[in-house]
């Protein structure tokens, strides 16, 4: 056993280290727009933040509850139309809308999950699916409310704080702030006592039940996080494109943020990002192959998955989180 | 005191009864094995003790309340934690995190506290990784806390297992062969750990089919066979009982 | 009317059905949802297409070689894609993904071959129909429910009678048991994957006639049905998924008659959800006890 000063001074290091490395990251990302990069290159750069918020929160349920999601752009939808709507009708402001979007898409997860969170496996999947198919169909039909095949143009770009959002520098700014938001949220969420029995459910729901976790109320705990983070980039989409209609809201946009998931690595937040940032691109890198580009999409996956099934980052414990136990262990024996 | 009392619990899969009637009472404070011929019903009882299985018929009554029923998330509340005959952790969580899920029951933060960081959060979080890493000491696996639990070695799994088990402070312990697997070394190691617990006033219900074992730390032993209770009372007396030698060793034994 | 949109219903369920077996097949023995089978249902319509204008082959010869031929796609996916995860005991989820790329593949391979525009699908069997009182029943779609009706008796003769339905069905039980018992399990799987894709192409072939054409899409919705019937007849049962076929087909033949059609494929949905919430398993599924 080391000493309390020994320890005091190991934890410090720990913490000081650590803020380095936050630190470096964010002063990078801030300066991505000071690099004058083109405005397509930007565009990609925002709808793979976007994408990244998608997959972390796809990772919370999937990747670390163990609960397969084949709908999760049902709740991106959500988010973006209650924000448009919200928007059009009642002129709200991206600061009002976002909160409203997320917490729309949040309820419904509730109620869906409340009856349906018992079913597993492929059940759930086809339940999740089904689901994403009818707000789809939903959208498509119910003319007085998303103005249906039409979608619904010129929504207001957002305003924060007196500070109108319009070039693509300044929406990068606000992805970001997005993006650093959900990973701190679902971070906290996920070292806690919560994930700890999220990921206990994925690993042996009926061990994790007989440690006192009630399965079904987490699973909706964690069904209904996901969403809300799903519903926050439907809203930030939605005020950024300014403009949707159900066709940006298909099974192959649930396919897509799994594909990141999986490939990122179940169960790993930086998986989650760096699979986000990769089929972001990878479509547009293979933009070259023409008509084959999406052939080459497919074979890339079919390719990928046998030489690393658990993703790239799946199954890495990052050091960061490593010195994050270690931080417990030092603060225990104190 | 009676800690539990069991009356006329039966469990019936269809037509089959893998518990048949039976009736059982422990004492605070004492250690009972449970023993058997395989397929004699000792999981199933577990497993109903547990909430697993609801009884098709009887009733169980622990610490004065009747908990006939109740989801094994809520036994635990209860006082009733338990290990599992073919090992259950968590494979890709650590040791450590292993026993806090394990102290799941005992502890409060939810998503606010959490996502907020407050002083409550750190406070109830270094509480128990402090206990946990006690706990983990007792089972010489203090230094594997970082490691995950599918790495460790069978016997240091085995013990992981019901130190997850007493991180849920039970009043009543539920041990599934505790010894299975285990070379000789392992087991008396495990028997002391047994007594030690003992010694500090807990109450353990023990499935084995270790006899070395079951006969030096039992207080009192039941036998089942074909779901029905054959014999109960103390070692020496079971170890004489003419029922108890036929189930083991067939009729004519 | 009514009548006549039951056996619209019924025509367009055993369609379904046929391409809901190879979902279920497949789950039963590997628990595997497999995502590339509508695709495989697409490629199947559009070989037979093929094979018919551009070699001019008559209708029954294109339509045995486009059988056989995606048949043996079938085998090709499962041993270049899945088999390689399996060796590594990879998570479900993965092989999941492997095969929603086969399908966005396949899906674009076709598209880039035959175009993505919707395809005249020849009436190779004009033989007109019965006219009732109030409703008709054409010669085609007696042949679609006839054909389907002997597929699915046969496939329930196969697999209940032959030596290699048993090996099928104790392969599904258990693999490990039935790889100690002897039986090839990979030949088995290899087996199960040909015959999957090779109804789903007799499911293609027949809603290109019923619909007088073909899309590289078609395979999209129709797969994502298919699972859907699959699933609520109990996936992994054989006569569950014959059911749940008939069930989708018909409510959404109902729906689009007298709600409105452009809900259609989602009370298929809709019903499949209200179904599980009552029976978590599916119509015909059983609840398996949980072994502790």
């Amino acid at each position: 056993m080391e000493t309390t000063v020994e320890h005091v001074n190991k934890k410090k290091k720990i913490i000081k280290r650590r803020s380095m490395i936050y630190v470096g990251v964010l002063a990078g990302l801030l300066i991505i727009p000071l690099l004058s990069l083109n405005n397509f290159t930007m565009r990609m750069v925002i709808m793979a933040g976007t994408y990244m918020i998608l997959a972390m929160s796809l990772n919370l349920i999937t990747g670390y509850t163990g609960q397969l999601s084949l709908g999760h752009a049902a709740f991106y939808a959500i988010g973006a139309y209650t924000s448009a709507i919200l928007s059009m009708r009642f002129g709200w402001s991206f600061l009002i809308t976002a909160p409203a979007a997320a917490l729309m898409a949040a309820l419904v997860a509730l109620l869906l999950g409340i009856p349906t969170l018992k079913l597993q496996g492929a059940y759930l999947a086809i339940v999740t699916l089904g689901f994403s198919e009818i707000v789809r169909i939903v959208a498509l039909n119910w003319m007085g409310l998303t103005r249906g095949p039409m979608g619904i143009p010129g929504i207001a770009r957002p305003e924060v704080l007196g500070y109108r959002i319009a070039s693509n520098t300044q929406y990068y700014y606000l992805i970001l702030a997005l993006v650093i938001i959900t990973y701190m949220s679902l971070y906290r969420i996920i070292n806690s006592r919560l994930g700890r029995a999220f990921i206990a459910i994925r690993e042996d729901d009926l061990a994790a039940q007989s440690m006192g976790v009630d399965i079904l109320k987490y699973k909706i705990l964690s069904f209904t996080i996901a969403a809300f983070f799903a519903g926050l980039a439907g809203s930030f989409y939605a005020h950024y494109v300014t403009y949707i209609d159900p066709q940006s809201f298909t099974f192959n946009e649930s396919i897509q943020v799994l594909s990141m998931v999986v490939l990122g690595g179940m169960g790993s937040m930086p998986g989650a990002i760096i699979g986000s940032v990769i089929l972001t691109w990878a479509p547009e890198m293979l933009r070259f192959l023409e008509d084959y580009r999406m052939i080459m999409y497919g074979a890339i996956l079919i390719v990928m998955m046998p030489i690393r099934p658990q993703g790239i980052l799946g199954g890495i414990r990052f050091k960061l989180d490593k010195e994050e136990e270690n931080q417990h262990e030092a603060v225990g024996s104190e | 005191m009676k800690l539990l009392e069991v009356n006329n619990l039966t469990m019936a899969f269809g037509g089959l009864k893998a518990v048949n009637n039976i009736s059982f009472h422990m004492e605070e404070g004492e250690i009972i094995s449970l023993i058997g011929p395989n397929g004699a019903g000792k999981t199933t009882f577990f497993n109903m003790l547990t909430g697993i299985y609801i009884p098709t018929e009887g009733s169980i009554v622990f610490n004065g309340k009747n908990i006939t029923g109740t989801a094994p998330e809520k036994i635990i509340k209860e006082g009733i934690a338990r290990t599992f005959q073919n090992i259950r952790l968590f494979p890709h969580m650590t040791v450590l995190e292993n026993v806090l899920v394990g102290m799941h029951s005992r502890s409060h933060n939810g998503l606010f506290h959490s996502l907020f960081r407050t002083k409550k959060f750190y406070q109830e979080e270094k509480r128990n990784a402090y206990k946990a890493k006690e706990l983990l000491a007792t089972v010489n696996l203090a230094d594997k806390c970082n490691e995950y639990a599918k790495n460790l070695a069978y016997g240091q799994q085995r013990r992981l297992e019901i130190v997850r088990a007493l991180a849920a402070q039970p009043k009543l312990l539920l041990l599934d062969e505790p010894a299975a697997g285990m070379n000789p070394q392992e087991t008396e190691a495990l028997m002391k750990y047994i007594r030690g617990l003992k010694d500090k006033g807990a109450t353990i219900l023990l499935i084995e089919h270790d006899m070395k074992l079951v006969m030096k730390i039992s207080d009192r032993i039941y036998v089942l066979d074909h779901g029905v209770k054959i014999a109960e009372g103390l070692s020496k007396d079971i170890q004489n009982n003419q029922d108890v030698i036929e189930a083991y060793l067939g009729k004519g034994a | 009317m009514f009548f006549q949109q039951i056996i619209n219903g019924i025509t367009l369920g055993s369609i379904y059905a046929l391409t809901a077996v190879g979902y279920t097949m497949v789950f039963g023995i590997l628990e595997l949802v497999n995502f590339s089978h509508g695709s495989v249902y697409m490629f199947g319509a559009f070989l037979c297409l093929t094979l018919m204008t551009a070699l001019g082959l008559g209708f029954f010869p294109a339509f045995i070689i486009s059988i056989v031929i995606t048949g043996m796609l079938g085998i090709v996916i499962d041993r270049l894609a899945l088999l390689p995860l399996r060796r590594k005991n990879a998570p479900k989820v993965a092989s999941l993904i492997s095969t929603i790329g086969i399908s966005i593949f396949l899906q674009n391979l076709v598209m880039v071959m035959w175009g993505s525009e919707t395809k005249n699908f020849p009436l190779a069997l004009n033989l007109g129909h019965i006219q009732f009182n109030s409703f008709r029943i054409s010669y085609l779609q007696m042949i679609i429910l006839l054909t389907s009706l002997i597929l699915m008796m046969g496939l329930t003769l196969l697999v209940k009678k032959t030596k290699i339905g048993k090996a099928m069905r104790a392969t599904a039980q258990n693999m490990e048991a039935a790889k100690l018992m002897g039986i090839n399990v990979n030949l088995i799987i290899t087996f199960t994957f040909f015959l999957g894709a090779a109804l789903a192409t007799v499911a293609g072939v027949m809603v290109g006639m019923y619909y007088q054409s073909v899309d590289p899409m078609m395979g999209f919705m129709a797969g994502l049905k298919a699972f859907a019937a699959a699933v609520l007849g109990g996936i992994g049962v054989l006569p569950g998924a014959i059911l749940g076929g008939l069930i989708i087909g018909v409510s959404e033949t109902l729906a689009a008659g007298y709600i409105h059609s452009g809900y259609r494929d989602a009370i298929a949905f809709a019903i499949l959800i209200a179904v599980l919430l009552i029976k978590p398993t599916g119509l015909l599924g059983q609840k398996v006890q949980k072994k502790v």
